[in-house]
């Protein structure tokens, strides 16, 4: 099978799905030509050859390509469901074609990003990502939320855009090669082009101090947007941190450890102290994807390895199915009763008891509690940073884990617990969103239990 | 000294006066024209350069193209005149401080380093013709994918920023 | 220096403006009434002021002009480079294009190019 075939095939629902939303007036689009297209290339994935180079090495195909795409494949199919399923006449009318494109349009970009060859592959495929996702985050027009959330995204985005683009001139100006590779010799000011490049990649993973969008924007944008920007839009940064990592910043990732590992305890100590005090849901989910970020990094702090590559592979695809899990739960809330305040999964046992499982399994992996995946991950990636010798930054781990324990069992106990009185709405199963929530929770089970999904990984890279 | 030297010098001190009144502009479409004028500068220096490509797409570009945009963005609010928030002067201060810290590391980062020569090996016979070839060309070196996915990358944007500045009709609702 | 040129134009036109303005408030009489201080509109009261709001569809034809605008800073490097890139640079050139049509396509069936 062509390397470029997962591409093609995004590329050309893009196409038709805008061809369709124009020409089709008032019957709107098919949205399977946006999911099947995904199916269709998330399918083709393990047929592919493990290594290409295509247009003069512009395009690389290589195993960590591959598993990240997997990601975001898996993340845009489960988005794309969720955000077709079962609309509501009151809400959303029919699905929107440009809605489906924008969001292919983001996943081109994100794939196009990990297999970049060269450097400006790498920072057009970056804004291919992230602008699109920009645009989504505003999506729901009538919601004043969600315009303030695009427009700090938007904000946001253009700065970090800004020292990016800083940070890739000089670099290419002072190397004087578009090669994702190495410089030969040490570059003059390679301290401020590290720290702009850092800054782009710290923006998309959402570590702090660049993190200040996430909660305006989780909370204003539509959910599946929401999904999107927490599982595939980090995926994407933490790939971009990759390419970086394996190219123009290769040597200086041993000075840049103290600094990763700074970066990583703030985020994690920032990101659960502020979830504590959280209200509303998905600006919860904001702060606790911000301390994630945090635990990621620890992967890298024993310098670069295929054991910490396939450690930070294995969380990040644990995080994203918790995410996916999790995130079904609130989009089936917020239909029920339109809202998503932490009180509205009030006694959600007794109303839903299957989601209400789904979301302690969710809620429970994202908090790292054995035999779940999210344990799992998180075990790799401390002994990643205990192998690297940081051991500070382990204990500060451990301790974050388990604050944060308490408060994702805050929301457990809500719908567990507090099930007398009124309760909310109760509202009727979908059934797709369903299915696919059932999925990711076996899914978290089973990746806990079953040792050969991190062995794959690591036999693969 | 270069005889291009006063000119850089002259619009140098034009961009950095304009760039400080557009920030500090109560009055937004005044703010814009001074933008534009920046960006004029930066028009000027490309030319002084030598880089003609780059100053077409700055005037082109950037004083054609957006700053027409951003008018016509002021032009759909209420008022011009909205802008009346005054910063705080500790918000000024802290502002005025921050700036100046980055203004200052540059600026050190800039005079202590010991930069390569700055001029290639062989000059560009006709810089935008070897920029076409390399753009389109799909071998080694070339840009051809980067190239083309600029055109997905506009594409997107430009249906995304239509639906969302489009004045809502009856028939579209948002997303959830 | 072949700007010089370009750079005493830029001077001389700036000179013309403020030269014009500036004469005109030495020279022009100040008027004693306020009324004949404002802009002559035959005779007429004024209407308002000039900063109305605009119709938004000012702002998506500003737009739509941006990203060809764009793609015109990305055509004028091909056209130079037309002898060496030939057939295959056509093609692409085309492909370039007709993705970016697909946008006018857009516009033109949801009717944001019909005015008012």
């Amino acid at each position: 099978m062509p390397a470029w075939l997962p591409e093609a095939l995004i590329f050309f629902s893009l196409v038709f799905l805008l061809l369709q939303e124009s020409f089709a007036g008032e019957r709107g689009v098919t949205p399977l030509l946006a999911w099947g297209a995904q199916a269709l290339a998330l399918f083709c994935l393990p047929f592919l050859p493990g290594e290409a180079s295509l247009l003069g090495g512009s395009f690389l195909l290589h195993p960590q390509a591959l598993l990240f795409k997997a990601i975001f494949l898996l993340s845009a199919l489960v988005c794309t469901l969720y955000a077709v399923e079962r609309p509501n006449p009151d809400r959303e009318g029919r699905i929107r074609g440009e809605f489906l494109m924008t969001l292919q349009a983001s996943l081109l970009g994100a794939m196009v990003l990990v297999s970049a060859g060269d450097l400006i592959t790498l920072l057009i495929g970056l804004e291919l990502a992230t602008l699109p996702a920009v645009a989504l985050s505003a999506w729901a027009r009538r919601n004043p939320q969600s315009g303030e959330g695009g427009l700090k995204y938007v904000l946001l985005a253009a700065l970090s855009s800004a020292l990016l683009l800083f940070g890739f001139a000089l670099l290419i100006g002072l190397s004087g090669s578009l090669a994702l590779e190495a410089p030969a010799r040490p570059l003059p000011l390679q301290g401020l082009v590290l720290a702009l490049l850092l800054a782009g990649a710290g923006f998309k993973l959402s570590l702090p101090p660049f993190h200040l969008w996430a909660a305006d924007v989780y909370q204003g944008a539509p959910t599946p947007v929401a999904i999107w920007l927490s599982t595939a839009s980090k995926a994407a940064g933490l790939a971009f941190l990759f390419q970086l990592l394996q190219g123009p910043l290769a040597g200086a990732l041993p000075d840049m450890l103290p600094l990763l590992a700074l970066l990583a305890v703030l985020a994690m100590s920032l990101g659960n102290l502020v979830a504590v005090l959280q209200q509303n849901l998905k600006r919860f989910m904001a702060y606790s994807s911000i301390s994630q970020a945090g635990y990621l990094l620890l992967g890298l702090l024993d310098g670069w390895s295929d054991a910490g590559l396939a450690a930070m592979l294995y969380y990040m695809l644990v995080y994203v199915i918790g995410n996916l899990v999790v995130f079904g739960v609130i989009l089936e809330r917020e239909r029920d009763c339109g809202a998503t305040e932490i009180e509205d999964f009030r006694g959600l046992i007794r109303l839903r008891p299957g989601l209400a499982t789904a979301m302690l399994l969710g809620l429970l992996s994202l908090a790292g509690i054995p035999p779940l995946a999210g344990f799992t991950g998180k075990w790799f990636l401390f002994a990643q940073a205990a192998a690297g010798g940081w051991y500070w930054v382990v204990l500060l781990a451990a301790v974050n884990s388990t604050i944060s324990l308490y408060y994702y069992l805050r929301i457990v106990r809500q719908m567990f617990i507090e099930v007398d009185g009124d309760l909310p709405v109760r509202g009727d199963g979908g059934t797709r969103a369903g299915r696919i929530i059932a999925a990711g929770t076996v899914a978290i089970c089973l990746a806990g239990i079953l040792p050969w999904l991190y062995e794959g990984m690591r036999g693969m890279l | 000294m270069r005889p291009s030297d006063p000119f850089f010098y002259l619009f140098a001190l034009l961009a950095l006066g304009l760039a400080r009144a557009c920030v500090c502009s109560q009055h937004l479409l005044r703010a814009t024209l001074y933008l534009a004028g920046v960006l004029f500068c930066g028009a000027a220096f490309y030319v002084i350069l030598d880089a003609e490509f780059l100053a077409g797409i700055q005037l082109l570009v950037y004083i054609g193209g957006i700053s027409v945009l951003l008018i016509f963005a002021i032009m759909l609010t209420r008022g011009p005149d909205l802008l009346k928030d005054r910063p705080s002067p500790l918000r000024r201060n802290l502002a005025l401080a921050l700036s100046l810290s980055f203004m200052g590391l540059c600026s050190f980062l800039v005079l202590r380093t010991d930069w390569p020569a700055a001029l290639p090996a062989e000059p560009h016979e006709n810089p935008v013709r070897d920029m076409g070839v390399r753009l389109l060309n799909p071998g080694e070196g070339g840009l051809l994918l980067p190239f083309e996915v600029i055109s997905v990358l506009l594409l997107c944007v430009a249906i995304a920023a239509i639906y969302l500045a489009r004045p809502g009709s009856g028939e579209e609702r948002p997303l959830s | 220096m072949n700007y010089l040129i370009v750079f005493l134009e830029l001077l001389l036109s700036m000179a013309l403006v403020v030269g014009a303005l500036a004469f005109s408030r030495l020279l022009a009489p100040r008027p004693a009434v306020q009324t004949e201080s404002r802009p002559y509109e035959c005779g007429a009261e004024l209407v308002g002021n000039a900063r109305v709001r605009f119709h938004a569809g000012y702002y998506l034809v500003a737009l739509l002009f941006l990203v060809f605008d764009v793609e015109a800073a990305f055509l004028y490097p091909w056209a130079m480079a037309q002898a060496q890139v030939g057939l295959v640079g056509l093609i692409e050139i085309v492909v370039f294009i007709s993705i970016l049509l697909l946008a006018l396509v857009y516009a033109w069936k949801k009717r944001v190019l019909e005015w008012l």
